[in-house]
């Protein structure tokens, strides 16, 4: 059959199909005003909260706007490598399951399809970077009576150029298999670089900090308006706008060089991640994002669990053997368990930051018990195995306990050697981290053991159902907060000098545990 | 294998038997009972077992006895009821009414839940695998946690026979529906079991495979396993099956060998040839 056919361009094709969505599309126009509304509305209570944390100080140190400002270059390196990193599952270019079907596969011009994304998403940076340079100004406004024009001229557009190099490099990233290996295999490189980055802000070596790469050069105006001396920085923002120019065009040059493969993997990992986003399931995300980036980096994986001296001892080397292939867990873990140290140090003059402590503590022990979470998600799993789902899910906490006391042993010793008191005065809290670690654990697993949220509870639960969302999540940590708290008030009698705290608070915390192991232990699956 | 099911077997107590009875339905009636004539107590023994859904029955007074060494097989079209069967008798569902016990205890106790585990394998109709286990990983993991000798070579040997050889390093996501399907059965095989039960396990299988599935469940028979499996390809328990239940709506629709169920048009009838 012969059917008489013309050109279309790109932009006639999408702005097509764009207007007829719009057409079906199920929101009206008072459903979009007040979706502007709320935006307008969030994003002023944003600007407020923002000004409160300046007002709060929650440290006890007063801050000027220099020493705020001076932390600019570790933002963007974070946020550059965050956007880079996206690339690597995502990216700039990115069409839907039904775009690739119909638009994408028809004989359009692969190159303008590309640089159409590739322009939406640079227009987005644009304006996240012009959010930065306000958000930058409105730190200004606060703290100094500076000149905040041109400030926020400096700020908006070098934060502008880190943000179009980002999504310049993303593209990069998103289309060559080496570079998105790459990307993903440096983690560790970017963590010790991000390290070196704060270590060179706090102990005042601001300079070799700004020389250091775009996120340096981007705040060097900022920092010199905020009274800092910066040599040469016109030469850094000179520099700056090269990176931009040269990645933006070579991103340009480079726009037809991805398969259509690529682009069809990545438009099926956008659709299942966006329906997990609409139910909140965060984990689902994660898991595809690690698929995606999988496909370029399949660790070995000869090696497997080892012949137990004792049968159960097969789960916990189980255990040791995922997290040695994805060791993401761990180092997040960590993270959030330094993160805990830091604020407890300082919660001495700020009680908020105990709280902050806490929350940090038990968000290391529920990063560590994911293996229940994917026994939850997999009940049928188990029947494999010799021993009841609630005794498998006791067995999988026995490595986070183990992980969360090395970690505990580790601040400790790391405080002690700070000199905040001496690591012999610190002898308590490392007779009773193991409890604490357990205590933090297997409430973290108790949590971890229900179902996912029921997101139609949010839908269709009426008045009450933020009131239910927000004690469904708050369960495992007031589980925590409740035998922690009474533990860590008879350990403080301990520290006066009276041993039997100690001991007391031992027992209460190893008690609590107990149970909820028990509680643990008597859980059976979800019925299929 | 062989050692793991006589390990079983020997741990419940009773002599390795190849007999079976089956009553409680009218086509079954003394009618082609294979009864060993020492035989004392059934392996598995179900009494009016039966699941209600709210108004739906999935089954209804299910009567069965299974000796060890001999293979039952549910047939029936999607929706009969097969799942559900094997489901309330490996404990994995609470029956709306009546009771199982396998070796005289009662599938429902939970106090010896962790000793009908030592019996009882199951592969359910769904592969379910853990996610960051590899194909081997799987065998190595239950094969320990049972308490397995020589877990490399049995799990070598099973890999083999089911083809898994070139994907015994692959994650499940990486693998076909049919290789999952595989690792599954290879991981309720590599351990000791005295009752095997099997939901659809020849869904997702190539031709070769099921030929090689076959003659381990015809191993597994005759080394004294019972042997419990569903499935609406009833060409597949030919020369494996003793019995087969024909289910169609939850109900017994007729019990006998897959002679008479064939030969008697019940087949045809419910569409599953």
């Amino acid at each position: 059959m012969t059917v008489a056919v013309h050109g279309s361009s790109v932009r006639e094709v999408l702005g097509s199909v764009r207007r007829l969505r719009r057409r079906h599309s199920p929101k009206s126009g008072a459903d979009r005003f007040t979706d502007a509304y709320l935006g307008a509305f969030l994003f002023a209570y944003g600007i407020a909260a923002v000004g409160w944390l300046f007002d709060v100080d929650l440290t006890g140190a007063s801050f000027s706007f220099h020493d705020t400002v001076i932390w600019m270059p570790v933002a963007l390196f974070v946020a550059m490598w965050g956007v880079i990193r996206h690339g690597t599952w995502q990216g700039p270019v990115l069409y839907s399951t039904p775009e690739m079907q119909w638009v994408v596969s028809s004989p359009l011009d692969r190159r303008q399809l590309v640089i159409t994304r590739l322009v939406r998403a640079g227009t987005i940076g644009a304006i996240a970077g012009a959010a930065g340079g306000l958000l930058v100004t409105i730190i200004a406004a606060t703290m100094t009576d500076v000149g905040l024009v041109g400030v926020f001229v400096s700020a908006t557009v070098s934060v502008i150029a880190v943000a179009l190099t980002s999504v310049a490099l993303a593209w990069h990233t998103e289309r060559s298999v080496v570079l998105s290996t790459a990307v993903t295999r440096s983690s560790p490189l970017v963590a010790a670089v991000a390290g070196i980055l704060v270590a060179g802000v706090t102990t005042g070596h601001e300079l070799p900090v700004l020389w250091s790469g775009p996120w340096g050069w981007a705040s060097a105006s900022s920092i010199a308006a905020s009274g800092g001396e910066v040599t040469g920085w016109p030469i850094m923002v000179a520099l700056l706008v090269v990176v931009t120019v040269v990645a933006v065009g070579s991103a340009v040059v480079t726009a037809d060089h991805i398969p259509d493969e690529e682009l069809w993997r990545r438009a099926e990992a956008k659709s299942t991640a966006a329906a997990a986003m609409y139910f909140g399931d965060l984990r689902t995300v994660r898991r595809v994002a690690k698929r995606q980036r999988a496909r370029s980096h399949v660790r070995g994986r000869t090696r497997t669990v080892r012949h137990p001296r004792r049968p159960w001892l097969v789960v916990p080397d189980w255990d040791l053997l995922t997290l040695r292939r994805d060791p993401s867990r761990l180092v997040t873990s960590a993270i959030f368990t330094a993160g805990a140290f830091v604020a407890a140090v300082a919660a001495a003059e700020r009680a908020i930051l105990g709280i902050v402590a806490f929350l940090a503590l038990y968000a290391a022990a529920a990063r560590l018990v994911e293996p229940i979470r994917v026994e939850v998600e997999q009940p049928d799993g188990h029947l494999m195995l010799p021993w009841t789902w609630g005794t498998v899910l006791v067995l999988h906490t026995i490595v986070p306990v183990v992980a969360m006391t090395v970690m505990g042993w580790i601040g400790i010793v790391v405080v002690g050697v700070a000199g905040f008191d001496g690591v012999s005065g610190l002898w308590p809290f490392a007779v009773v981290a193991p409890f604490a670690a357990g205590a933090f654990v297997l409430a973290a697993a108790v949590s971890a053991a229900r179902k996912p949220f029921p997101i139609e509870t949010l839908v269709g639960g009426g008045d009450a159902s933020p009131v239910l969302a927000v004690l469904w999540f708050l369960v495992g940590p007031a589980l925590a907060a409740i035998v922690i708290n009474i533990a860590f008030g008879m350990l403080r009698t301990g520290l006066e000098g009276d041993p039997a705290g100690i001991m007391s608070s031992v027992l209460f915390l190893a008690a609590g545990t107990a149970a909820f192991a028990t509680w643990l232990r008597t859980r059976k699956p979800a019925s299929p | 294998m062989r050692s793991g099911s006589t390990e079983g077997l020997q741990r419940v107590g009773l002599p390795i038997r190849w007999s079976m009875a089956l009553r409680g339905s009218p086509a079954s009636t003394n009618r082609n009972s294979v009864t060993d004539p020492n035989e004392s107590q059934p392996l598995i023994d179900v009494r009016l077992l039966g699941r209600d859904y709210g108004d739906v029955t999935a089954l209804d007074d299910l009567d069965l006895e299974v000796e060890p060494g001999s293979v039952v097989a549910f047939v029936g079209q999607n929706g009969s009821g097969k799942t559900t069967a094997l489901r309330l008798i490996a404990g994995r569902l609470e029956p709306s009414r009546g009771s199982a016990t396998i070796a005289g205890v009662d599938v429902q106790d939970h106090q010896a839940s962790g000793y009908l585990r030592s019996l009882v394998s199951f592969v359910p109709d769904q592969p379910a695998l853990y996610p960051d286990l590899t194909v081997l990983d799987h065998l190595h993991v239950v094969g320990f946690a049972h308490g397995v000798d020589a877990v490399d070579e049995r799990a070598e040997s099973l890999i083999t026979r089911l083809g898994l050889e070139r994907r015994s390093h692959s994650l499940p996501r990486e693998l076909s529906r049919g290789m999952r399907q595989k690792t599954q059965l290879a991981c309720a095989l590599i351990r000791p079991f005295s009752v095997l039960m099997l939901d659809e396990p020849v869904s997702g299988l190539d031709p070769g495979s099921r030929r090689e599935l076959h003659a381990l469940l015809g191993e597994a028979k005759a080394e004294g396993a019972a042997v419990l499996l569903s499935t609406h390809q009833i060409d597949f328990v030919e020369g494996l099956a003793d019995r087969m239940v024909v289910l169609r709506d939850g109900e017994v629709v007729t019990v006998g060998t897959y002679a008479e169920v064939t030969a008697g048009g019940v087949a045809e009838e419910l569409g599953l040839r």
